[in-house]
């Protein structure tokens, strides 16, 4: 270890922008790490080892000329294995898609090179991103996602690889993907700050597609501050996703609010919670209390979950149509792929519009309960991450935080943040989680850093790690 | 709602729906997880078609006619 491996992405910037450390000392030390510890944790696809030096390379040369990109420059990253890669095999996880190379760079992939960023390895991941669900940890054709503060539980999904290695200290962040709880939930999981930005604030494209209207690419960092840095980098329209909004986004961290800030908490937030999840919660929202107007208020009554669940079921039986089709999902690994994708099949036509119909009601009824407030306050889950053998029993509650609350920021496109709020009996991190009205990603940012500057949560890391 | 409350019939009906398409796929030993997933989603469109909507209130979703910008009138 050389003191650079649980560090910030701020001050691994600033270190490198001043030259005190290169990009290829960074990165060969990265990449060293991602080389011995991330078989422990299943954490890695594919180490690029040959593209992260060029990229180091060519950073330090550009740096040398004076020529700088911003705070990203130089810094390696992990991109979760369902963003495509020109050359390099991008697998989505699954078995049957080992093979599977594209001949272009995702939106994400191209706009983190323009930055100066160094892609250091593909991450693992739940196979087709949980779309075909799954019953076990053991999902993916690279093993269970294992969970760095305790290797015995999951690490969260389906964004499994990318929670793991920034919480192991394999690279210093990583770009993940959300449709309902894929960067929450591994977030949470692995005590990390993780960021699901608004829906089309950062393109889509070369991205696999699970359910177009609900998937989200986003960081998962140690920092709230770091999210806020990564999101600038990848945020922005593509005429290549149409759904990217032409709203330009800038970043407006670090400082913490010259205000004090106005937080919504909904009733019962951690009634379904187990005890850790919600005595951590209430020590978290007690410490708010000290530094913001934090008041309790009712949601309006949706079936939220329901909605959700038609949307996401309807659209990835359209999206993962040909895979089944092709029966690919029965080598699947997790042996959920034999019965998981038919169900879908089964959501009519007239149930899908009738979700997205309620859809803009809830849109419109969540964004007049989320004005007055900078952010909502909920816990980011419900229990610990479960073990292997408890899986499927523990998995639904311990990803579901206040039940709506998820459903809610998941249809209605919404932004939300994890940063842990502490640990449970066994060690394992918890999390809170802060969610903003569409396109607030700065302000649930600066709630976010607030609470981190009065905890030091996210400055404690795995002591499981051996080299 | 418990699975109690969801009409068994309705779920016959879209398993052998979805028994007809994919029985190839479909290992007969998994028919059952299969059904009991499909409960899920009638159980959920159960539950979406309980809230009542005005007429008017379309779908949440905006389609724009496309036309590329070198085409002739």
């Amino acid at each position: 270890m050389n003191g650079l491996e649980f560090r910030p992405v701020r001050e691994l910037s600033e270190l490198v922008k001043a030259r005190r450390v290169s990009s290829v000392e960074l990165t060969e030390t990265f990449l060293g790490r991602l080389n011995t510890l991330g078989p422990q944790f299943n954490a890695t696809v594919t180490v690029t080892h040959e593209l992260a030096k060029e990229q180091a390379s060519r950073a330090d040369e550009e740096l040398a000329r004076g020529e700088y990109r911003g705070p990203l420059h130089g810094i390696p990253y992990g991109a979760k294995d369902l963003l495509a890669t020109r050359g390099i095999s991008t697998t989505w996880g699954a078995a049957p898609l080992r093979g599977q190379v594209f001949d272009y760079d995702a939106a994400v992939i191209r706009k983190l090179r323009d930055a100066g960023a160094v892609l250091a390895a593909k991450m693992a991941m739940v196979e087709m991103a949980g779309g075909m669900g799954y019953q076990t940890m053991d999902a993916s054709f690279t093993g269970p996602g294992l969970n760095p503060w305790d290797p015995t539980r999951w690490a969260g999904g389906s964004s499994s690889g990318s929670g793991s290695a920034v919480a192991a200290g394999l690279v210093p962040f990583a770009i993940g993907s959300e449709t309902w709880g894929s960067i929450l939930v591994p977030g949470s999981f692995c005590g990390l700050s993780g960021l699901r930005p608004t829906y089309g604030r950062v393109s889509r494209h070369g991205a696999m597609a699970l359910s177009w209207s609900l998937d989200k690419l986003g960081p998962l960092c140690l920092t709230a501050d770091d999210c806020g840095l990564v999101l600038e980098g990848i945020a922005g329209p593509d005429p290549l996703d149409p759904t990217t909004t032409s709203r330009a986004y800038r970043y407006d961290g670090p400082g913490l609010p010259q205000r004090r800030m106005k937080l919504a908490v909904p009733e019962a937030a951690a009634a379904d919670c187990d005890d850790a999840e919600r005595a951590n919660f209430e020590t978290a929202l007690a410490a708010l209390e000290g530094v913001a107007d934090v008041t309790e208020v009712p949601l309006p009554d949706y079936p939220y979950e329901a909605a959700t669940f038609i949307v996401q079921s309807a659209e990835s039986a359209s999206a993962l149509e040909d895979f089944v089709d092709d029966g690919k999902a029965s080598e699947l690994t997790d042996r959920s792929g034999l019965f998981g994708p038919y169900a879908g099949r089964a959501v009519l036509a007239t149930e899908y519009l009738k979700a997205l119909r309620l859809r803009g009601l809830i849109a419109k009824d969540i964004d007049a309960a989320l004005a007055p407030y900078d952010a909502m306050v909920a816990p980011a889950s419900g229990a610990a991450p479960p073990v292997d053998g408890e899986f499927d029993k523990t998995r639904r509650k311990a990803s579901g935080a206040a039940p709506p609350v998820s459903a809610i920021g998941v249809l209605a496109g919404l932004p939300a943040i994890t940063v842990p709020d502490g640990f449970t009996g066994e060690g394992m991190p918890t999390g809170i989680q802060f969610l903003g009205r569409a396109y607030a990603e700065n302000s649930i940012l600066a709630a976010a850093r607030l609470y981190q500057s009065l905890t030091n949560w996210h400055e404690r890391h795995p002591s499981t790690l051996n080299v | 709602m418990s699975v109690e409350e969801v009409d068994q019939a309705e779920v016959d009906r879209r398993f052998a729906l979805v028994r007809e398409r994919y029985g190839r796929l479909i290992a007969p030993t998994a028919y059952g997880s299969v059904r009991r997933r499909i409960e899920g989603v009638v159980a959920n469109g159960k539950r979406l078609r309980s809230v009542k909507l005005e007429n008017g209130i379309e779908p949440f979703s905006v389609f724009v006619p496309f036309r590329s910008e070198d085409g002739a009138d």
